[in-house]
């Protein structure tokens, strides 16, 4: 059974200047929207301004954390110091002349050069001056020369290695 | 108006980045820290096995292992280290040497020679005779690395009387002898 409303669908037309005048309500509605919101309130001109200086603040903190880490985030082991590396030059030499006395005391001669030797240690100079007398020179930390002469072995300090031969017990 | 707004999302976007690097940049020395942490334990436990593993060498023979080159395990120490074990690990290369050292065998004691009066002129160092010498041969084992870190801390870990650091190596003196050896006489 099919109604028919004639009646409420004429009252749903509405006129034209209706239609218009509601269209035109509705955008000018929109535009003040719109105004509002691209218009940008005082506090928000302030926030922005703040946000760029603490982010500038915080980009310069992480460039110096991670340029120059604080000791208390890092604790790496600082390298070895300018005595414990003349220390160590002088072991070396030590080392390196207690190879040449063994040569000495087998062949009845000092080496022509430390190629002779079975173990030579790199960097370091060797001066031939006779048959028993030589020395051996190596580049301190600072670029000096640390001597060993084999003439002045008396006066030379306690190497390294002689101090732990001793303790060694050998 | 527009610009405003896209400044305030600029202003955002800084400040998330800019904590985002402050994170990374504390994060990173950590990390750093750790796996440098991680890489001293190692090299302490290989030194510590290249030493057990010379020292059982040396209670079975009597004698030390030969030279080993750098970053190579000396012949007859390998069979007394684990299968994988190697000289050589991530930023540095270990090596074991001996070092020679001429010792004066024992004291020789010269009985005073009764001698006629005319020879008294003789000195005493015509007559000297210099004490048999011999040789003996000493461990080392050097870690070689270009990681200024990894040096220091082994010399402080192990001391500053029996290890010493020169330019990108660190040795350590081991307390291991071979047999004497005649060395001759350097007055020969």
């Amino acid at each position: 059974m099919a109604i028919d409303e004639p009646e409420a669908k004429k009252l749903r037309v509405s006129s034209p200047e209706a239609r218009e005048r509601l269209l035109a309500e509705a955008l000018a509605h929109a535009e003040q929207q719109d105004a509002q919101y691209k218009r940008m309130l005082p506090s928000e001109a302030a926030s922005g301004q703040w946000k760029a200086s603490l982010s500038l603040v915080v980009f310069a903190l992480a460039a110096y954390v991670a340029l120059a880490p604080p000791p208390w985030l890092v604790s790496d082991a600082p390298p070895p110091s300018p005595a414990q590396l003349e220390r160590g030059a002088r072991a070396a030499l030590s080392l390196q002349a207690a190879q040449i006395e063994v040569f000495q005391l087998r062949s009845g001669r000092t080496p022509a050069n430390l190629g002779e030797l079975p173990a030579a240690l790199s960097g370091i100079r060797y001066v031939r001056s006779n048959n028993r007398v030589y020395q051996l020179v190596a580049a301190g930390p600072d670029g000096e020369a640390i001597i060993y002469d084999s003439a002045r072995r008396e006066d030379v300090e306690d190497t390294l290695v002689d101090t732990w031969l001793r303790q060694a017990g050998s | 108006m527009a610009g405003g707004r896209r400044g305030t999302a600029t202003g955002n976007v800084l400040v998330v980045l800019s904590m985002l690097a402050l994170g990374a940049a504390l994060v990173y020395p950590i990390l750093a820290q750790r796996q440098a942490d991680e890489r001293m334990a190692d090299v302490i436990g290989r030194v510590e096995a290249v030493r057990q593993a010379a020292a059982r060498y040396h209670d079975n023979q009597q004698d030390l292992p030969p030279n080993g080159g750098v970053g190579v395990a000396p012949q007859g120490l390998s069979t007394l280290l684990t299968p994988d074990f190697s000289f050589a690990g991530e930023g540095f290369a270990l090596e074991w040497r001996l070092w020679d050292r001429a010792e004066e065998a024992e004291e020789v004691s010269i009985p005073d020679p009764v001698v006629p009066v005319e020879e008294e002129l003789i000195t005493a160092a015509d007559t000297a005779v210099a004490p048999p010498r011999t040789v003996r041969s000493f461990g080392s084992l050097s870690v070689h690395s270009g990681e200024p870190f990894l040096l220091s801390g082994l010399l402080s870990r192990y001391g500053e009387t029996s290890s010493f650091v020169r330019d990108t190596t660190w040795t350590l003196l081991i307390p291991l002898f071979s047999r004497p050896r005649a060395g001759g006489n350097s007055n020969e």
